[in-house]
């Protein structure tokens, strides 16, 4: 099956730099989504997009298509954003300071919002919030899986796993975003109860 | 299919229309169905986060980056060239010092035949042993001159004359 994004990319390692600009036209947004969700701030995450591209214009002399193109990017943006979220960790660390706090802002004073008067927009900062208290690989697995759209065994290849400690991952970032959202949930699960029969 | 398998699946976020006997299962499985009602919730709250996108200079900004990691690019690539000429050059220049080098050890090795040599080549071999060598020579003409007097006197062919006269004629032979 032929992957035009790697054809791109070889037509960029071939010397076209044409080929390079393209490519960063096509993956730019996603690059820079998947970055936010795994980074958390829109400055930190619009940097490390910008390195993963960068990264990508020095692969053109090693790159050998292995895989999907999809897949050599998101490795590369997963490696990436993985090894910035480990040096804050241990930066953090080595200042006393808790990581729990810095990742749950609210986690002192959770908020115990009517469930009635919540809101999307509240929601959506929930969400946000149950997201960044996932340990970095099971949100780096989720978000390539649910967001990005890549299968199983591609996520897999992405983060160097095999594809069932990918969905043990998986698995238990759902089980933690579950119990982090359960109560903010109760509307959906009643709608969904009458949808379920559409999955 | 099992229940635990089907369930497995469903909280690892797969679908049941994954494939016909996933779907089949949690159709007609009540706890599995309830299990996707679930996860199906979940899927629509996960769906509510946004797509960031990036703000506004984004690409001139990266753009700017691009144009540093070329030119970082090209003073790389150009060094490694010097580098490689660099070591392209060092067994060339090995090359020339042993090329130089080999004229100069062959005319310290051939030394021309005497017959041809310079006078103060000759006086350079000329030494004092040798000298002594040729006086010895003469020494041994001398000798010869004797026998061939002792081989006369062998001979009684000098009987009858008188010595004056043979000194007389040894001095005039000894007169150059």
């Amino acid at each position: 099956m032929t992957d035009p994004d790697a054809e791109l990319m070889l037509t960029f390692c071939r010397g076209q730099e044409d080929a390079f600009v393209e490519l960063y036209c096509r993956y730019r947004d996603r690059i820079v989504a998947f970055c936010k969700r795994i980074v958390g701030t829109d400055a930190q995450a619009e940097e490390a997009a910008q390195d993963v591209f960068i990264k990508l214009y020095r692969a053109r002399d090693g790159y050998t298509q292995r895989s999907r193109f999809s897949t050599f990017i998101y490795r590369i943006a997963a490696n990436h954003c993985l090894n910035l979220q480990a040096r804050v960790e241990h930066k953090v660390v080595a200042r006393g300071v808790d990581i729990d706090a810095r990742l749950l802002p609210n986690a002192a004073h959770p908020a115990p919002a009517p469930l009635a008067a919540l809101e999307q927009g509240e929601l959506r900062e929930q969400l946000a919030r149950a997201l960044a208290t996932l340990p970095d690989r099971q949100r780096t697995a989720l978000v390539l899986v649910h967001y990005e759209g890549l299968s199983y065994e591609e996520a897999a290849e992405a983060i160097d796993v095999t594809e069932s400690a990918l969905k043990s991952l998986i698995h238990r970032a759902r089980g933690a975003m579950m119990e982090e959202l359960k109560p903010f949930m109760q509307g959906d699960l009643g709608a969904s109860k009458g949808a379920r029969n559409a999955m | 299919m099992r229940c635990d398998q089907a369930q497995s699946e469903l909280r690892a976020g797969q679908a049941p229309s994954a494939s016909p006997e996933f779907d089949a299962h949690v159709r007609g499985c009540a706890s599995c169905q309830a299990l996707a009602g679930e996860q199906n919730a979940l899927n629509a709250v996960l769906a509510l986060d946004e797509a960031h996108t990036p703000g506004p200079g984004f690409d001139t900004r990266f753009f700017a980056r691009l144009d540093g990691e070329r030119s970082a690019a090209k003073k790389k690539r150009a060094l490694f060239s010097m580098r490689m000429w660099l070591w392209a050059l060092v067994p060339a220049a090995a090359g020339i010092a042993l090329l130089v080098g080999r004229p100069s050890q062959s005319t310290e090795a051939i030394v021309p035949p005497e017959a041809h040599a310079p006078p103060a080549l000759i006086e350079a071999i000329a030494e004092p042993d040798d000298l002594a060598l040729l006086e010895d020579l003469e020494l041994i003409e001398d000798l010869e001159v004797v026998q061939q007097l002792e081989q006369l006197e062998d001979l009684d062919l000098l009987e009858g004359i008188d010595p004056a006269e043979l000194e007389r004629l040894a001095a005039d032979e000894a007169t150059p």
